[in-house]
């Protein structure tokens, strides 16, 4: 598991200044390091964004109260608990029930992301992806959901 | 530098790391088909897991032979899976030829212009 703070990097409008703030943690879920470490890399370039990294559903789990995250990234399949079955357990625990997740997966065929969807998944995002565009899509998804479903802390 | 420079940068080194690794993993690859024989569906699982990683990975790195090579051993896979009864002879003829394919890919990206 890793976190990592990143700084604020790249040109930042008043307007997405004003959502990076709201928007300060991420955590992502992989069970392929080098994925891990390509999504921490993107999610660098938004700034002043904190990024908690783990390998596995049951360490998500383990992690999610003590994080809080704003929003969480799920890869669909990994080995013992994958992503659908990681966002179930998610639900269950009344401190993660409202947390957004976002399924990531190679498998984004519209069948699997109506069933992602109504699994209560906040977006799908397709494998591959670009990295150096990823930033942008995750924030953009984290806007739709946060204005669609205003939270407190919001 | 820009911090995209930077990233573009690190994620460069992290590719080279990668298709070092998945080089490496070809040995592993041919052990796994070799036993599905013996194992049948046990060890088609595990030549799942593991394709599906090369192949997810490789495409973000922009190895698209690769990832592309991963993805029919990988399909190959998941639909014998699916079936009942499989001939494992058949599909272990069928994994060796894929296989062949994806060493090649591997291969060639790792001597480009070669």
């Amino acid at each position: 598991m890793e976190t990592r703070r990143f700084g604020v990097l790249g040109k930042v409008t008043a307007l997405s200044k004003a959502a990076a703030k709201a928007f300060e943690r991420v955590l992502y879920v992989d069970d392929e390091p080098d994925i891990r470490e390509v999504v921490e890399l993107s999610l660098g370039l938004m700034p002043g964004l904190t990024v908690k990294t783990c390998a596995s559903g049951v360490e998500a789990l383990e992690i999610i109260d003590g994080f809080n995250p704003d929003l969480v990234l799920l890869d669909v399949m990994m080995p013992g608990l994958d992503g659908p079955a990681t966002l179930a357990r998610l639900r269950d625990n009344p401190a993660a029930v409202d947390i957004p997740v976002v399924f990531m997966t190679a498998k984004a065929f519209p069948q699997e992301v109506d069933r992602f969807m109504s699994l209560g998944a906040a977006g799908v995002i397709s494998k591959p992806f670009d990295p150096m565009a990823l930033a942008q899509r995750v924030r953009e998804i984290w806007q739709s959901v946060s204005h669609a479903v205003p939270r407190a802390e919001f | 530098m820009s911090s995209e420079d930077e990233v573009k940068g690190k994620l460069a080194d992290i590719a080279a790391r990668y298709l070092k690794r998945t080089a490496g993993e070809m040995d592993e690859l041919q052990a796994l088909v070799g036993q599905v024989p013996a194992e049948g569906k046990p060890a088609l699982r595990r030549i799942e897991v593991l394709t599906h990683r090369i192949r997810g990975s490789g495409a973000v790195f922009g190895f698209a032979e690769i990832s592309t090579a991963a993805e029919a051993i990988e399909m190959l896979a998941v639909d014998q899976i699916r079936l009942p009864r499989i001939d494992v002879a058949q599909v272990a003829e069928r994994l060796q030829q894929l296989t062949a394919e994806l060493q090649a890919a591997v291969h060639r990206a790792q001597s480009p212009g070669a």
